[in-house]
């Protein structure tokens, strides 16, 4: 029976075209969304005039995990810029008196100045407060660099805090997909929300996904350690709210392995945690080494020695390490520590006239030829070539061997901002990366309204033409059906 | 349905926009260079570089305290000199009365002005330039010389009294010349030379030494202990403190000689030590100059660093203010580019 079979065809293409235009409405709405792809509705013919629509959706693998690791590599630039960009801040504009190599500078200059002119009171004050200006801004720069590894410590944690979020919503979405796709119904929009989660966690650390049997999805690490395994794993860290000089802080551990820190077997090389971590346990470690090493320089270049009877050790002159006259040992946290002598600071009762003398320490350690006289610059001279003479460096700080104290803290200003030149570099050029991968994807599976409005037009015609079809069978059905009465 | 050259519309819509964030930014910067006429972030853009701007400026300002101490030295040396200028015109002036007079009215007619001429050297010794006793070499801080004549009595008038009694017991009026010969050695080896200078100067032997420039160093005062000084105020002691019209002519003619000799000599040292502090001035002038130009050098070379040419952050504010218009015209352009508005 031709008529009815025609019928039959007929219905079933308004169901298909009604289907189709469903899923193109989807599209637009979605058309916005950048975790959005696009659904293909396909038309598949089942004999007998029958057709069903086989919903997919437009994806790229390749350029997907392009963007992930874009994404990763990004949000790692990112992180550590930003720590390199608030340790840059003690350093500020060279035109700034207030960073270290600017204090060094006008130290040295008012110094030299007392040295000329040892008789004048004015410059031998001078010259003690542009020492405590030195001293402040260590501390200032030391109490940075711990305040930026706290801040980085609290970015961590909220950083793992997220990755957990995460991973919960990539389980759900996960168990979606494999339902759906075990009972043959549209999983489409659960791989879109899968898609979007990983999306997320990428930005967070470095993650490789494995598509398994089942449409089922593993996660590791950019390290290889295991995320999401047919469940997540968990990721725990221990935050350190302050830090103190030298200190180290927690690790994040995933599954019992540590990814992050030196003992790290398998450390995390991308994503904000990995960055993050990296800031606060290297670049800021570092810097603050290199304070350390200049108000450990700046110590030994002002002490004084026993020249009178028993010699009973060299102790600290100018500068001291804030608490004890006793030389320090060892240089760790003495940036946060160095302060001026009060023997010698005239607001805590100190005499100025002891910086032209020497003996802050007691008459012991007066320089033998200063006698009383009040033009004798022999003392402030030896300080002045103290300070500005070679002393060496532990080359491990990076900043060189022999130089002078000065030369040192221009380079460690050099350093930093080298640092935050090349971090601002690669991170412009990461987040270029970045947006060109999601461009590519999102030109393989996004959506475009035009398309989706005239493939709308184009499945009106045939919504149409299938309801004219209808009409006429029915007319011809009711002329047979008139011709019987 | 999937075709070259497909598009999605996000892409399309945000396409003209991508870049307007990073632009305004550029144009923030821009604008603020030209401002400033610096780089708007020279960290940033001198990175490692700003090690040598840093150092640029220390040296910048190790020469600014320099010169400022070099003036401080300057006017020392000034006072100085016109002090010592001062002190010779007397010495060549005692010394013409000396020879001018005739030998039997000599003693009395130098007596009063050697008192006179001493009581100036001592002022000029004590000379201070802003609470500093520039003859006072390292001790500025107190006077170098108390005046010879007052009361109580200076040190060194006890001493020249007491060398006088103890070489002539029995008075001075049958001295021979060998005698006071033998006198004034004496009382040269034990109050002019070597310790007994002290009784009558408390100047430190350690003139100042200043440093002038970033690697020299140069003398910039002159102690009241140097020998000229020294001779002159022996002579000028002979002629006003051993009441020299008490001794017979012949005593009086060694004295006489003994006076003009060191008379003679103070002078030639006085020239010299003018002379040394003159090349000690000259320096400060020349290390002046020379920091001066250091100084335009240095800044010259931080400007070359963190300067910005306002010209061309201009240009680069009218490209960016284009860019960032076109944009925002593509952007509303692309709003009403929507195959919906050709469809009815």
């Amino acid at each position: 029976m031709g008529l009815s079979l025609a019928l039959n065809t007929a219905r079933a293409s308004l169901a298909a075209s009604s289907n189709q235009i469903a899923v193109s409405a989807r599209n637009v709405a979605g058309a916005s969304d950048p975790g959005y792809s696009r659904k293909i509705a396909a038309l598949v013919t089942t004999g007998a005039g029958g057709a069903v629509v086989n919903i997919t959706r437009a994806t790229d693998a390749a350029l997907y995990a392009r963007t992930l690791s874009a994404s990763s590599s990004a949000a790692y630039g990112d992180a550590v810029l930003t720590g390199l960009t608030t340790l840059a801040r003690t350093v500020g504009d060279t035109d700034d008196a207030s960073s270290p190599a600017a204090r060094f500078a006008g130290f040295e200059a008012a110094l030299q100045a007392a040295a000329n002119q040892p008789d004048s009171t004015d410059l031998a004050r001078a010259a003690v407060e542009a020492a405590k200006a030195l001293a402040g801004s260590l501390n200032d720069a030391a109490g940075a660099v711990q305040a930026a590894r706290a801040e980085a410590d609290a970015g961590m944690q909220a950083s793992v805090a997220r990755i957990n979020d995460l991973l919960g919503q990539f389980d759900r979405a996960n168990a979606a997909v494999t339902r759906g796709l075990a009972f043959g119904a549209d999983a489409t929009d659960a791989l879109d929300d899968r898609d979007r989660a990983l999306t997320a966690l990428s930005a967070e650390i470095g993650v490789t996904a494995v598509v398994r049997e089942g449409g089922d999805v593993a996660l590791y690490t950019d390290s290889g350690v295991p995320l999401y395994d047919r469940g997540a794993r968990s990721v725990r860290f221990t935050p350190t709210a302050t830090y103190a000089p030298g200190g180290t802080g927690g690790v994040v551990v995933i599954d019992n392995v540590p990814v992050t820190g030196p003992n790290s077997p398998m450390p995390v090389a991308s994503g904000r945690l990995a960055g993050l971590a990296a800031f606060r346990d290297t670049i800021a470690p570092a810097y603050e080494a290199q304070l350390d090493a200049m108000a450990g320089g700046l110590i030994e270049a002002f002490a004084e020695t026993d020249a009178i009877g028993f010699d009973s050790g060299p102790r600290a002159g100018l500068f001291t390490d804030g608490t004890s006259a006793l030389l320090p040992g060892d240089r760790l946290g003495l940036a946060r520590r160095i302060a001026v002598n009060a023997a010698v600071d005239p607001a805590k009762g100190g005499q100025l006239p002891l910086l032209r003398t020497g003996g802050l320490n007691g008459t012991d350690y007066r320089d033998l030829a200063a006698g009383t006289d009040a033009s004798y610059a022999g003392r402030l001279r030896t300080l002045v070539s103290n300070l500005t003479a070679a002393q060496s460096f532990d080359p491990a700080l990076g900043l060189g061997t022999a130089q002078s104290l000065a030369d040192f803290a221009e380079n460690s200003a050099g350093w930093i901002e080298g640092k935050r030149k090349d971090a601002s570099e690669a991170a412009a050029y990461q987040k270029t990366l970045l947006s060109r991968a999601n461009e590519a994807l999102s030109n393989v599976a996004g959506v475009n309204g035009d398309d989706e409005t005239a493939l709308t037009l184009q499945l009106e015609r045939s919504y149409t033409a299938s309801a004219k079809i209808i009409s006429v069978i029915n007319d011809l059905l009711k002329t047979l059906l008139d011709t019987v009465r | 349905m999937m075709t070259t050259g497909f598009i999605s519309s996000l892409n399309l819509w945000n396409a003209p926009r991508t870049g307007a964030a990073r632009l305004q930014g550029e144009l923030a910067d821009a604008t603020r260079e030209i401002a400033t006429g610096r780089h708007a972030d020279v960290g940033a853009t001198l990175g490692g570089t700003v090690a040598q701007a840093f150092g640029l400026r220390r040296q910048g300002a190790v020469l600014a305290a320099l010169t400022q101490s070099n003036a401080a030295a300057s006017l020392r040396l000034d006072t100085t000199q016109g002090a010592l200028k001062a002190i010779q015109a007397d010495a060549d002036a005692m010394l013409k009365e000396l020879t001018g007079l005739p030998a039997d009215k000599r003693a009395a007619a130098i007596s009063s002005t050697s008192a006179a001429r001493l009581a100036s050297l001592t002022s000029a010794l004590n000379t201070s330039v802003g609470g500093q006793f520039v003859f006072g070499g390292t001790d500025s801080g107190t006077a170098p010389l108390t005046a010879y004549e007052g009361s109580p009595a200076s040190p060194a008038r006890t001493a020249v009294q007491d060398a006088l009694a103890a070489a002539f017991p029995s008075g001075t009026a049958n001295v021979t010349a060998s005698q006071m010969t033998a006198f004034l050695d004496n009382l040269h080896a034990s109050l002019f030379d070597g310790t007994g200078w002290s009784r009558f100067s408390g100047a430190s032997n350690r003139t100042l030494d200043s440093r002038i420039s970033l690697t020299e160093t140069a003398t910039t005062s002159a102690s009241a202990n140097a020998a000229p000084l020294r001779d002159l105020a022996m002579a000028y002691v002979i002629g006003s403190g051993i009441g020299l019209s008490g001794f017979p002519a012949e005593a009086q003619a060694a004295a006489a000689a003994r006076m003009s000799d060191l008379l003679g000599s103070a002078s030639r040292g006085l020239v010299q030590m003018q002379a040394d502090l003159g090349i000690s001035q000259s320096r400060i002038a020349e290390a002046n100059a020379r920091m001066e130009k250091q100084a335009a050098l240095f800044t010259g070379r931080i400007d070359a660093l963190e300067s910005v040419d306002p010209a061309e952050a201009k240009s680069r504010v009218d490209a960016l203010t284009t860019q960032i218009q076109m944009s925002y015209g593509l952007t509303s352009q692309l709003r009403s580019l929507s195959l919906i508005n050709y469809v009815s």
